[in-house]
């Protein structure tokens, strides 16, 4: 007879459900949004319209265009509150983060070494040493963002300004042994193919991928274990190879202490946070990562400005590019400690260097791998510009126009150099995103004092 | 809704239970008016105009009753209120189902007809063949006529099989409607089989279904000979926890309201012919059939030139009900095949055991592969990958194995009885003690039972693939 029938069982289950609707009510409750991860600080409308109106262009919604309001039919509203009613449940339950941290368990339990997603580029991969990354799956074409990097170095050059491309790494290096079998990453690829074209043209470029192997050390211990991002290690490494090129091939006079490890103090947090691919997984799918903070022991002083969100920060270095309020709290799934550099991700920021107002301006243009070099190339500039165009609403050669940089750089990871936002220096332009081959250079817009 | 999605089972689940059990404990009416509103809450969750369908077939359905009624009790012939409620509900599971397919094959005829776009109702092969059931159950005598509507209401859309069955025939559940008794043994045991039906579909067949599905999607020069393999052995096994798995879920939540539903499907995998197969493998369908259909045409029992014909018939129907697609029509005449041959010749039933297991096994494979291609073609092309035509890289292979060999190698396991047969040896072990020992195995059986949930609950918050495959049916 087939034990069909458990009084344990019945009563457990009812318990476990009445748990999980408790979990929903509550979960569904608003509650205060202190907790709710790291979170930017409110933009500032005025600057909004300010930026909008200074090159024409204006956010949705923005001006005196009437934005068309559609009603749709009551069953289609009907139907879109129940689509997403399964979702809002979800998040309800798993506000505490245990159902994560069972779901990475049971993945680790079976063997998993791809744990896939319902959004299948945050699918999560384990590697042979048992740290996790991304992937970047499928192959791509990425000369065409080569061609508007080569674009972007002629319209600078036009305004005495010089470019240089500087290639991050990423986690995973080429034919990486570490990867499951049948898995495939093309981040490095990408990365080539740019580079390919980049030198062909003329373009000055650093390739950080060569410079980290060359330090014969271990690759994994340059990056995160349940992240695809850099260590600050790595990216101070990085730094000491940037700044040899900043002063051979532009000028640049760097103190001696910048790039030297002994002249920073370096605390470790260990066990601090989860990174992106471990949020995903939780902390017994792959484990937890450590973080360290690297302070100067010579003086220094920034102001560190993000006018879009009204935000600025002057202080010593520790003070005003660290955020230390960022690892004051273990939270695994809602604290950021990698923000800990540079605060995150921000359409634009300007960074004052008090004590050496006189060093170069550059102009970053970046992603997230930046966040943990910027505070080091801090030291190096008078004034570090950094720009996201994955956020930046305006023209860029506006900007450049307007700060007039002594030079600027672009640095992307491998796997950016697939997205196409990251490469759209010239929005006004139609033939965006193909990036003809010879397009008409880019014209000088009107300065606009700010 | 899901059974397995976390509105059901947090939210949905639990407020019937409270309402059906606490606020309405006793009250037989309101405990019946619950059922019906939270059925008809459960249907309309994804597409809330398609129960407007489902309430216009009970109507319909419960005149028809009254009418076979009336001229039965008149001693006046059915035929009329019969063929009316077969043409009406046939009918109206042909505009939805079948319409657009009929137009697309006339099209390719010829004849220029526009194709209007006809969206599916979720389970309508399901609760439409219940109403038919109900008139024909009153017709032949097997059920009395139900007088209230919201009764009938209530056994057509009952929500455990609403929408993937089982279908359950009115003569089964008639008396359940308002004479059940609910009871602890029922309801614990309604909870436990449910459970066991949320693992099956959640922490197998949904995981099964990425294999499958990447073997389907493989555009057929690409696919290797292995992983066509490996993709239609997990597609036979991700069909049968699938469907099995919603039975379960079906017939438990169904006891833990105190009706109870036929088994549908007794161990399929372990079938030594084709014909056991069938005995095994969505037994509500097949039992439908031979009730409505064999029987009524003469059976096996009108010589043999009608036996086949008969045997024709219904699996014709049985593929046609299956899907409009020549796949499914296709499958339901191999099928009729394989029967003929088993049946005709005699031969796989006196082959050895192991021998009838691969014939069988292999044969519904093949059989799984026409139902889940899209087209002939699709499915010729995957069968020839099968068969050594595939040209694809093995690494595809070799992945997915060793992501998923431990779901495989289960899901292989735990498709054989291995339960019954362990608790006979454990009965058989301890003997008379037995029953000292099963306090003990109801505890970690229990707790078995909550490891599983937990599991599927953090597989369903976690958002994961959950596709249905008999919904669409």
């Amino acid at each position: 007879m087939v034990p069909s029938h458990s009084s344990t069982g019945a009563v457990l289950f009812l318990c476990a459900m009445a748990a999980g609707a408790i979990l929903l009510l509550t979960g569904l409750t608003p509650t205060s949004p202190a907790r709710e991860g790291v979170r930017l600080p409110q933009r500032n409308p005025s600057y909004v319209t300010q930026a909008g109106l200074r090159d024409g262009r204006k956010s949705p919604g923005q001006g005196g265009e009437a934005v068309p309001v559609t009603s749709e039919p009551p069953f289609q509203r009907l139907q879109d509150f129940l689509g997403a009613a399964e979702t809002s449940a979800n998040r309800a339950l798993d506000k505490g983060h245990l159902f994560i941290q069972l779901y990475g368990g049971l993945q680790s339990l079976s063997d998993r070494t791809v744990v896939e997603d319902v959004d299948p580029q945050y699918s999560v991969v384990k590697l042979t040493n048992g740290t996790i990354t991304f992937l970047n799956a499928e192959p791509q074409d990425v000369t065409g963002h080569g061609r508007a990097v080569v674009r972007l170095a002629e319209a600078l050059e036009k305004r005495e300004v010089p470019l240089l491309y500087v290639q991050a790494p990423q986690k995973l290096q080429e034919d990486d042994s570490r990867l499951p079998v049948g898995v495939t990453d093309y981040g490095n690829e990408y990365a080539d193919q740019l580079l390919g074209v980049l030198e062909e043209h003329g373009v000055a470029t650093l390739d950080l991928r060569q410079v980290l192997a060359d330090t014969g050390r271990d690759w994994s211990s340059f990056f995160f274990r349940t992240y695809h991002h850099w260590t600050p290690e790595a990216a101070f490494t990085a730094h000491q190879a940037l700044a040899e090129v900043l002063e051979a091939d532009y000028g640049f006079t760097i103190p001696l202490e910048n790039t030297d490890p002994d002249a920073f103090s370096r605390t470790r947090l260990s066990d601090w946070f989860l990174g992106s691919q471990g949020k995903r997984v939780g902390s017994l799918y792959a484990g937890v990562d450590d973080i360290e903070i690297w302070r100067p022991h010579f003086a220094t002083s920034f102001t560190y400005s993000i006018p879009i969100y009204d935000m600025e920060r002057t202080g010593p270095f520790d003070e005003s590019l660290l955020f230390p309020e960022r690892i004051e709290e273990k939270d695994f799934f809602n604290g950021n400690p990698y923000t800990l550099y540079a605060g995150g991700d921000y359409p634009m920021a300007r960074i004052y260097n008090l004590l050496e107002p006189d060093l170069p301006r550059v102009m970053l243009l970046r992603d997230s791998y930046a966040c943990v070099l910027t505070p080091f190339l801090a030291l190096d500039c008078g004034e570090l510009i950094t720009i996201d165009l994955r956020y930046f609403n305006d023209d860029l050669l506006t900007y450049v126009d307007w700060l007039e940089p002594d030079l600027v750089i672009v640095m992307y990871t491998a796997g950016s150099a697939a997205l196409d936002e990251l490469f759209d220096f010239f929005p006004s332009d139609t033939a965006l995103p193909q990036y003809a081959l010879d397009p008409p250079a880019a014209e000088k817009p009107a300065l606009d004092e700010p | 809704m899901l059974f397995s999605s976390s509105i059901f089972l947090f939210a949905f689940l639990p407020a019937v239970l409270l309402g059906y059990y606490v606020l309405f404990r006793g009250m037989r009416r309101a405990q019946n008016l619950l059922l019906l509103a939270a059925s008809l809450l459960f249907y309309a969750w994804g597409e809330p105009w398609f129960v407007l369908v489902m309430m216009g077939s009970i109507l319909a359905n419960y005149l028809f009753g009254l009418w076979a009624h009336t001229w039965k009790v008149r001693g006046r012939r059915l035929l009329l209120p019969v063929t009316a409620a077969c043409v009406c509900n046939l009918g109206l599971l042909f505009v939805f189902k079948y319409l657009t397919f009929t137009l697309e094959n006339l099209g390719r005829l010829g004849l220029n007809v526009p194709i209007p776009v006809i969206e599916l109702p979720i389970g309508i092969s399901f609760f439409t063949f219940q109403a038919l059931s109900y008139v024909l159950d009153v017709a032949m005598g097997t059920a009395q006529v139900q007088r209230s509507p919201f009764g009938l209401g209530l056994y057509i859309s009952l929500f455990p099989q609403l929408i993937a069955g089982p279908i359950v025939k009115y003569a089964t559940v008639a008396a359940e409607i308002q004479g059940r008794r609910e009871n602890w043994g029922d309801f614990s045991a309604g909870c436990c089989r449910f459970l066991v039906g949320l693992g099956k579909k959640v922490l197998l067949s949904n995981q099964l279904a990425l294999v499958a599905d990447a073997a389907w999607d493989t555009p057929a020069g690409g696919l290797s000979t292995t992983f066509a393999w490996l993709g239609s052995l997990c597609y036979t096994l991700q069909i049968y926890y699938d469907f099995s798995g919603y039975s379960d879920m079906a017939i438990g939540l169904g006891r833990m309201f105190g009706f109870h539903f036929l088994e549908n499907f007794n161990w399929p995998y372990v079938s030594r012919s084709v014909t056991e197969f069938w005995r095994r493998w969505h037994i509500s369908l097949s039992t439908w059939f031979r009730d409505y259909v064999y029987i009524p045409l003469g059976g096996s029992r009108a010589g043999k030139g009608k036996t086949l014909r008969n045997l024709f018939v219904v699996w014709l129907l049985t593929g046609v009900w299956h899907g409009a697609n020549w796949t499914f029509l296709c499958w339901g005449l191999f099928y009729f095949l394989l029967l003929v041959f088993e049946k005709t010749t005699g031969q796989v039933l006196s082959w050895p055991r192991p021998l009838g297991w691969c014939w069988t096994f292999l044969m519904v494979n093949f059989g799984w592969v026409l139902f889940r291609a899209d087209s002939l073609p699709a499915c010729l092309d995957f069968l020839a990958a099968m068969f050594g035509q595939g040209s694809g890289p093995d690494l595809q292979a070799a992945y997915y194995w060793e992501q998923y060999y431990i779901v495989i190698l289960l899901s292989v396991f735990f498709s054989f009885p291995i339960a019954p047969w362990l608790t006979r040896k454990v009965e058989a072990y301890f003997g008379r003690y037995a029953r000292h020992v099963f306090p003990l195995w109801d505890g970690v059986y229990g707790l078995g039972l909550l490891l599983i949930f937990l599991a599927a609950a953090a597989f369903l918050v976690k958002g994961t693939y959950n596709p249905f495959i008999y919904f669409n049916f």
